[in-house]
């Protein structure tokens, strides 16, 4: 096994003047190249854990934080939000409050001008983080003027251009629609293919936990409910039932199936799969 | 009487200043404002608040303009044909929501800029570069006459 990127031991977290932890007992760890995803219900300190990861809480937003989060061998925080910045990218949910340029190159530049860096390698990033989110030929345009799946698109490349190792998408696809989903999915299908990033991805949508995360992590009212491959926790009723999670349609026809007396060798959680299931049935 | 016109003119003044912010903000774009500024010695993380600040600007406006769609489906007409006082007491229902509006993308533009470490280092790169030239080495003397030119009739005639 691979030494992980991504250690998170014993975090309890509490934001400035409130008394209640947002998050309890949180422990666990992912190794490079993995597609995490992170889901539970709206409140349940998702976002909150997103933004550990990246370092901003606590060190720019305060608040009480006991544990510890290893990132690439860092410490969340000790170190440098400069250098954590280069090992781990963030996209927040909403496409409109994260992009404050003017100009789509801009706005992609911006996190590299911050690290300083020459002009001809921030403007060499900037191309290249383009050409990953497929928005050549956007360069002049308003970051205002694109569409939602263009503007998570960019945002996505704005952390690209400084060269994380890891990727942290908070319900990057909540406010779109399907194409837009559908263009957000494809690019960071790519990221973790073609340039073996890891991805941790703060998601609802149980149709693609299914179809893209090797780990699913279910957080319950601020608690660690479970940890495991998507098809072990949408299997897994009790889960379910406590974290109010949709499962994929395939896998809640089947539940319907199960109930009238249909047993299939295992539990589907893709369409292709569930067919290939009921042939083998039938055959 | 004098106490009248000198209110006048300090009245005008002001409305030419507020006037003529809109010529600048179209005019000149934001991110090379920031630039300016930075050239001109200010520290570029308050140069960026500011500039960003204008920014938000537009926002803003749709927002206010979403509060006043949702209040009129609630047939809250005051802002129509209400008469002044109504609409004066009618306010703080625009002004309140937009308020914690304002502040909550704020907040999130802060964290957006926080990802991207922004303030990090105590210099930066830009990599839009802005040069004197020509035009602008010609505005500037137009202007500097123009001012000498005015103070010059203000003072001795």
């Amino acid at each position: 096994m691979s030494k992980p990127v991504i250690e998170v031991n014993n975090l309890y977290y509490r934001y400035p003047r409130s008394n209640d932890y947002v998050l309890k007992d949180i422990n666990f760890s992912v190794e490079k190249g993995q597609f995490l995803a992170i889901t539970g219900e709206n409140g349940a300190g998702k976002t909150t854990l997103s933004l550990i990861l990246s370092g901003i809480i606590p060190q720019a937003k305060g608040g009480k934080m006991h544990g510890n989060v290893i990132v690439c061998g860092l410490d969340t925080q000790k170190e440098d939000l400069a250098v954590l910045s280069q090992k781990i990218g963030i996209v927040l949910e909403d496409p409109e409050t994260q992009l404050f340029t003017t100009k789509v190159f801009n706005e992609v530049a911006f996190g590299a001008e911050n690290l300083g860096l020459p002009r001809e390698e921030i403007i060499k990033r900037a191309k290249w983080a383009l050409k990953v989110v497929r928005l050549e030929g956007y360069e002049e345009r308003h970051p205002t003027m694109l569409s939602g799946g263009q503007k998570q698109r960019v945002a996505i490349a704005s952390a690209l251009t400084m060269r994380p190792d890891i990727m942290v998408l908070d319900e990057p696809t909540s406010q779109l629609d399907p194409i837009g989903t559908i263009e957000v999915f494809e690019v960071v299908k790519e990221l973790k293919q073609k340039y073996g990033m890891t991805i941790i991805m703060v998601t609802h949508k149980s149709e693609e936990i299914a179809a893209f995360a090797d780990n699913v992590l279910v957080i319950n009212q601020g608690e660690l409910l479970t940890f495991g491959t998507p098809k072990e926790v949408f299997s897994n009723k009790e889960v379910i039932k406590k974290a109010w999670i949709t499962i994929p349609q395939v896998s809640s026809l089947y539940l319907d199936l199960l109930d009238k007396g249909l047993q299939l060798e295992e539990f589907p959680i893709l369409p292709e799969e569930g067919v290939r299931l009921v042939k083998q049935k039938i055959s | 009487m004098e106490g009248l016109l000198f209110g006048l003119v300090i009245c005008y003044r002001l409305l030419t200043l507020i006037l003529l912010m809109p010529l600048i903000s179209m005019t000149t774009e934001v991110n090379q404002m920031a630039i300016g500024l930075v050239k001109l010695g200010m520290p570029y993380k308050i140069a960026y608040t500011a500039t960003t600040a204008l920014n938000m600007i537009p926002s803003l406006e749709e927002q206010v303009r979403t509060i006043m769609d949702a209040q009129k489906l609630r047939a809250f007409t005051v802002f129509e044909e209400g008469r002044i006082h109504e609409k004066l007491f009618a306010y703080p229902a625009l002004v309140v929501p937009m308020v914690i509006g304002a502040m909550k993308k704020s907040m999130l533009v802060g964290v957006a800029m926080d990802a991207r470490a922004f303030g990090c280092k105590k210099t930066r790169t830009y990599i839009d570069v802005i040069r004197f030239t020509t035009k602008d080495y010609a505005s500037l003397v137009f202007l500097l006459t123009l001012i000498g030119v005015l103070t010059y009739f203000n003072l001795f005639c």
